[in-house]
């Protein structure tokens, strides 16, 4: 896959997945439904242990080999609880795969950088939704799910403009009041992340 | 010296004035008639007696207010120092750099006395004494980073040196030009500068990591950076955004020369000694287009340099909107002769 780079370098750049064959034990996390995505990781699967953990019914369209222990759970809330319970009990060596929308992926990143994790050791695909979460600097309230270029925040209320600006550590682009200048100069919101 | 302390404030009824030494003194940043972005990096190891550079941490008569500004803003939004908690080494080497710097520098004002590892910090123009123990945290009214840093003119970030990069681990930002500290804290050096248009594809910040990957201790070195600030406000941080936002709507040609200000960030960097952090700070300097336009080398270098500053960098640095009527106030003062190469005042 080539992209045009980002406009704004803190923005992350997603390659397809791959197995990291150094991997002592894999968890892979799927928040969306990516048949292709599937297809490729299932054709080359490594011999080290492999858990998979779905909220999305990815494997829907797969018998998943007997060598993956797959959990499926019902929300990405409750697929959360699981990787943190998996990942409390993992050892040196566990390589994480994170594949889906964006706020999915980097809620779970959170979770795992919180273990100690290292950017060599997670790998992350976005897939499904390109919807983004926002982190509001002004209130720190975050709003997932957006879509378009322009949000009111989810808390403060204020219209937010997102920008390509990315924290890993929060998960999260920035969005800052597009009207502070002149207030009440809102421009129609636009679909840019569908 | 004995620096004489302005009681002023930098918001509200914004009191900031400067007086015409310290104009003199401006580290006013355009050499030439036009601006790009470089890696204008030197040694910042002294300079001319009087200056901005003659020491590490500059100390000028806005000191006071600064600190009093620095409070407020910390007041309303303690977010704006951070510390992640592998960062305590690093903190210590800040609080020893600054509060020796100080001492060595400005005696009249600073003061520390090291027994061992009990020390005593004297701070004049603050009335602080403060004796605690050097290492343990827990004998200072707060974390070491924030208790010199909140003493200090100047915003600082700790980088921490890992994996072959520079990653903003602690910072205490009140006085900065439109970045967050709280949103970026974590990022590596090239996303942390990532909404910078313009230097990244012309590799300013790949020579700029490669170079401070390599700092050395006792080496530290200098840049210049500068945007432009409607009043003299410190905190104009994306979290108070909407309220000084409006201020850019706020210019007329009026009052251009008392309102619209060069903002001027002198930028130094200080390999740690423990830590092997290095330490940004970037310390602010205001001036208004009317205290510059006093110099007709200044009036006319800034006319041309905002004249032909393109736009996407205009955009940047949230120009846009008052641009034209700056320039037109400065057009008036710029008869379009030579002017020598240098930042030189007169």
């Amino acid at each position: 896959m080539s992209a045009a780079p980002p406009a704004i370098k803190s923005q992350p750049q997603y390659r397809g997945l791959t197995w990291d064959a150094s991997g002592q034990a894999h968890l892979l996390l799927l928040a969306a439904r990516d048949d292709a995505l599937l297809a490729s990781l299932l054709g080359a699967l490594p011999s080290a242990p492999i858990r998979v953990i779905d909220c999305a019914d990815a494997l829907a369209a797969f018998s998943a080999p007997a060598a993956l222990e797959v959990t499926r759970a019902a929300s990405l809330e409750t697929a959360l609880g699981l990787l943190d319970d998996a990942l409390a009990r993992a050892s040196m060596g566990l390589r994480l795969y994170l594949a889906g929308p964006e706020d999915a992926i980097w809620q779970a990143h959170t979770i795992a950088a919180a273990y100690g994790m290292g950017r060599r050791e997670i790998r992350l695909c976005q897939t499904g939704s390109l919807a983004r979460p926002v982190f509001c600097v002004h209130c720190r309230s975050m709003t997932r799910h957006v879509r378009t270029n322009i949000v009111p925040c989810a808390g403060c209320g204020r219209a937010l403009f997102v920008r390509d600006h990315f924290s890993r550590r929060l998960g999260a682009y920035m969005g800052f009041q597009i009207d502070a200048e002149a207030p009440g100069q809102v421009p129609p919101a636009e679909t840019v992340y569908p | 010296m004995n620096i004489r302390f302005r009681d002023e404030t930098f918001r509200g009824d914004y009191s900031y004035r400067n007086s015409d030494a310290t104009v003199r003194r401006f580290p006013f940043p355009f050499g030439l008639d036009e601006y790009m972005y470089s890696v204008n990096i030197e040694r910042h190891n002294g300079g001319p007696a009087g200056s901005v550079y003659e020491f590490a941490f500059d100390i000028d008569e806005h000191y006071v207010a600064e600190c009093r500004d620095r409070a407020i803003t910390l007041e309303r939004d303690p977010g704006r120092c951070v510390s992640l908690p592998h960062m305590i080494d690093a903190e210590w080497d800040v609080l020893e750099l600054i509060m020796t710097s100080l001492a060595h520098d400005y005696p009249d004002h600073f003061g520390l006395q090291c027994d061992g590892a009990r020390w005593t910090w004297t701070n004049r123009p603050l009335g602080i004494e403060q004796a605690f123990v050097f290492g343990d945290a827990a004998t200072l009214p707060c974390p070491p980073f924030e208790y010199i840093t909140r003493q200090t003119q100047g915003d600082f970030v700790i980088m921490d040196q890992r994996d072959g990069d520079l990653w903003a681990d602690a910072g205490m930002i009140t006085s900065q030009a439109d970045w967050s500290m709280s949103f970026d804290t974590g990022m590596s050096f090239k996303e942390w500068h990532g909404p910078v248009p313009r230097a990244h594809e012309i590799g300013v910040f790949d020579r700029a990591l490669k170079y401070l990957l390599m700092l050395q201790l006792g080496q530290p070195v200098r840049r210049l950076n500068w945007t432009m600030t409607v009043n003299p406000r410190l905190d104009t941080a994306p979290e108070t955004y909407p309220e000084w936002g409006p201020d850019r709507a706020s210019v007329r040609l009026d009052n251009v020369p008392d309102k619209v200000h060069l903002r001027v960030e002198l930028q130094a960097l200080f390999r740690l000694p423990r830590s092997n952090g290095v330490l940004f700070s970037i310390r602010c300097y205001l001036a208004s287009v009317g205290d510059l336009a006093r110099y007709p080398r200044w009036a006319k270098r800034l006319h041309r340099v905002l004249r032909d500053l393109p736009q996407d960098l205009a955009e940047y640095k949230g120009l846009v909107r008052y641009r034209p009527t700056v320039l037109e106030w400065l057009s008036r003062l710029d008869d379009g002769a030579p002017v020598a190469p240098g930042t030189h005042p007169e």
